[in-house]
Order: structure tokens, then C-alpha cells, then sequence
């Protein structure tokens, strides 16, 4: 247990670290752009822990949102965090851990894009009883990284030009994408990319809303081709 | 103006915000406890997971809102193909396929703002 926590770290602090680290510098910068204050981004990057949440977050504070505007906005946007928690902690067997509700509540605080990611795929073929460990200590290594990329946004964000900043901030959809492209069953790569051509379909005429109509839509092709290639064997 | 962290309203506006997230992860640890690990629904489950990150980082890369809009369309989506061609050529090698990406990202940067 003890060496699947330190691992996870390891991972964490390494280039996935490195990757969300990155997009937390074009983070910071947008708080220090709109004029936040640093414990207000590290609060709203703790409390949210979620990209596109954050990102509404600022936008929001700083144009004086009202709170019912605040909640559905984002409560809409991240629709996708419930399969997300629902898919880790299926993956991780977290039902199984003796813990309280409270402290599972509490990890599922930190499943990111990121984190959900590695685990599912399980680049580091970490023994499956050991994953919820494991992802104990990824998510303490995700999380100090991305503390130190939005700090280093947020104060040394003038002394960058705004098309350097995109270059650590590229990293991120690229390696998510290539860890996604690991997965071993065929569905899930059909799922993938019927999901990204329904997105650049779906994009120009919904906006925001073709990420979930992308994602749940992109399950049925991923599935039917499972359920197909399995009867092909 | 600065916004702080101690004014009454920024709280409130922190406190609506996170329980807009904050809800989908509670029913998601919830739910977690009735469904079978290996069933079709969790297969079901992972695919929309799968689907719904996908399309992010396809948002990402396609329609960005970030600094990545200052960069045309064709210097980034070029690279991103790139990379994952790279990878999935080299026997699905991770590292090379990274640094084959925001390799040629990079260059189209450096190429483009400061070259010419």
C-alpha cells in the first residue's frame, strides 16, 4: 500500500504533474487578469478542482454575477464530473475500502480529467487492489503541481508573452489523449473518436452543451461496437 | 479593484460554486455503491467518461478560450495529429509521442512570432 502511495506520488509529481501544472499557469494568469486575489484563486482551485468550473469561476466573480447564476452555470458545466467520480471510483473498487462516506467524499474531491485518466488506463500496471492507494498519492502530487504552476501564472505571468504561455498549456489535451488511446478495449477507442468528431460537429451550433451531448452520444457507437467484435470472436 | 478573499460576497459566490461541482461528486460516490464493477452498466459509465474527456480535449485543441485562441487553427491542430501519429507509429510510445507534439507546436510558435 505504502509503495502504491509513494508511486502514485511519483506519477503525480511527474509529467502528468508537469502537464496540469502547465494549464494551471494559464490559470493563474486569467486570476491575476482579472483581478482575484491570490487566496481567492487557490481557494477557488481547492474548492473546485475542476478546469472548466474554475475558468467560469473567474469569469463570473469578475463581472459580478449574481449566486444563482454562479450555481447553475456551473453545476451545468460539470455534468461530466459525476461519470467521472462514478467511473474512478468503479475502477478503483473504492466500495470495497473500509472508509468512511465522509473521507470517500472526500477523494472524490480530486478526481480531475487527469487523475481519472491514469487510473483508468493504468500506464504504472498497478496491482488493482492497490489503485485507490495509488491514487491517493497521485492526487497529493497532482495537487502540489498544481499549486506551483498557478502560483508561477498568477506572479510571474507578466514576464510571459501569451503565446509562450500556450506552449505548456498545449501539453495537457495532447497527453490526455495519447494516455486515452492506451485503453485496451476496442469500445472505448471507437467511443473516443466518435466523441471528437461529434464535438466539432455539435461545437458551432451548441457551444459549451456538445461536450455532454458528445460524450453521451459517443457511448452508443462505443458500445455497439463491443457488443459487435465480441460476437466477431 | 481586487477581488478578496474575505468579503461576504466572494464566500458566497465560493460556497454556490463548489456546490454546483460539489453535488455531482456526492451522487457519483453515492451511486458508486450500487453498481457492479464489471457490469455492463460500469462498461456504459466508463464510455461516456471516455467520451465527455475526449470531447474536452478536442474542445481544448478545436475551439479554444485560453491563450491556445491566439494561435491559428492549423498550428495547432497539425501538432496534436502529429503527436498522436507519432505515438500510435512508434508502438504506442508515450514520451515520444509527447515530445513529437509540442515539439512541432513549439516550432510552429517560435516559427511564426519570431521567426518571420
Amino acid at each position: 500500500m505504502q509503495i502504491a502511495f509513494k508511486n502514485g506520488l511519483k506519477k503525480g509529481l511527474g509529467l502528468p504533474g508537469f502537464a496540469m501544472g502547465s494549464a494551471m499557469i494559464g490559470f493563474g494568469a486569467l486570476a491575476f487578469e482579472s483581478g482575484l486575489d491570490f487566496l481567492v484563486a487557490v481557494a477557488s482551485m481547492l474548492f473546485l478542482w475542476s478546469m472548466p468550473g474554475m475558468i467560469l469561476f473567474v469569469t463570473l466573480i469578475s463581472s459580478g454575477a449574481s449566486l444563482i447564476l454562479m450555481f447553475t452555470s456551473i453545476f451545468l458545466a460539470n455534468v461530466r464530473t459525476l461519470f467521472m467520480v462514478l467511473s474512478a471510483f468503479l475502477t478503483m473498487k473504492v466500495e470495497t475500502e473500509k472508509i468512511t462516506f465522509l473521507r470517500k467524499l472526500f477523494w472524490a474531491q480530486w478526481v480531475s480529467p487527469t487523475a481519472w485518466t491514469i487510473i483508468t488506463t493504468n500506464p504504472d500496471k498497478v496491482d488493482k487492489n492497490e489503485i485507490f492507494s495509488y491514487f491517493k498519492g497521485l492526487a497529493i502530487g497532482l495537487l502540489v503541481m498544481c499549486t506551483i504552476g498557478m502560483s508561477i501564472g498568477y506572479f510571474i505571468f507578466g514576464n510571459f508573452s501569451k503565446q509562450l504561455i500556450s506552449i505548456p498549456i498545449f501539453f495537457i489535451p495532447l497527453y490526455l489523449m495519447i494516455l486515452m488511446l492506451n485503453a485496451k478495449e476496442k469500445m472505448y477507442i471507437v467511443t473516443i473518436i466518435s466523441s471528437g468528431v461529434l464535438l466539432i460537429i455539435f461545437y458551432p451550433i451548441l457551444g459549451n452543451w456538445s461536450i455532454l451531448l458528445a460524450g453521451l452520444t459517443s457511448s452508443i457507437p462505443g458500445y455497439l461496437s463491443g457488443k459487435y467484435l465480441k460476437h466477431d470472436n | 479593484m481586487t477581488i478578496n478573499l474575505f468579503d461576504q460576497n466572494t464566500l458566497e459566490l465560493l460556497f454556490v460554486a463548489f456546490l454546483g461541482i460539489f453535488i455531482w461528486r456526492y451522487l457519483g460516490v453515492l451511486y458508486s455503491k450500487k453498481i457492479e464493477n464489471e457490469s455492463l452498466v460500469a462498461k456504459t459509465i466508463n464510455s461516456i467518461a471516455y467520451g465527455m474527456t475526449t470531447a474536452i480535449v478536442c474542445k481544448i485543441v478545436f475551439f479554444p478560450e485560453n491563450a491556445l485562441n491566439l494561435i491559428p487553427n492549423i498550428d495547432r491542430i497539425i501538432p496534436f495529429f502529429i503527436g498522436i501519429g507519432v505515438f500510435l507509429f512508434f508502438s504506442k510510445n508515450t514520451n515520444l509521442g509527447l515530445i513529437a507534439g509540442i515539439g512541432s507546436f513549439s516550432i510552429f510558435i517560435i516559427f511564426r512570432n519570431y521567426l518571420i
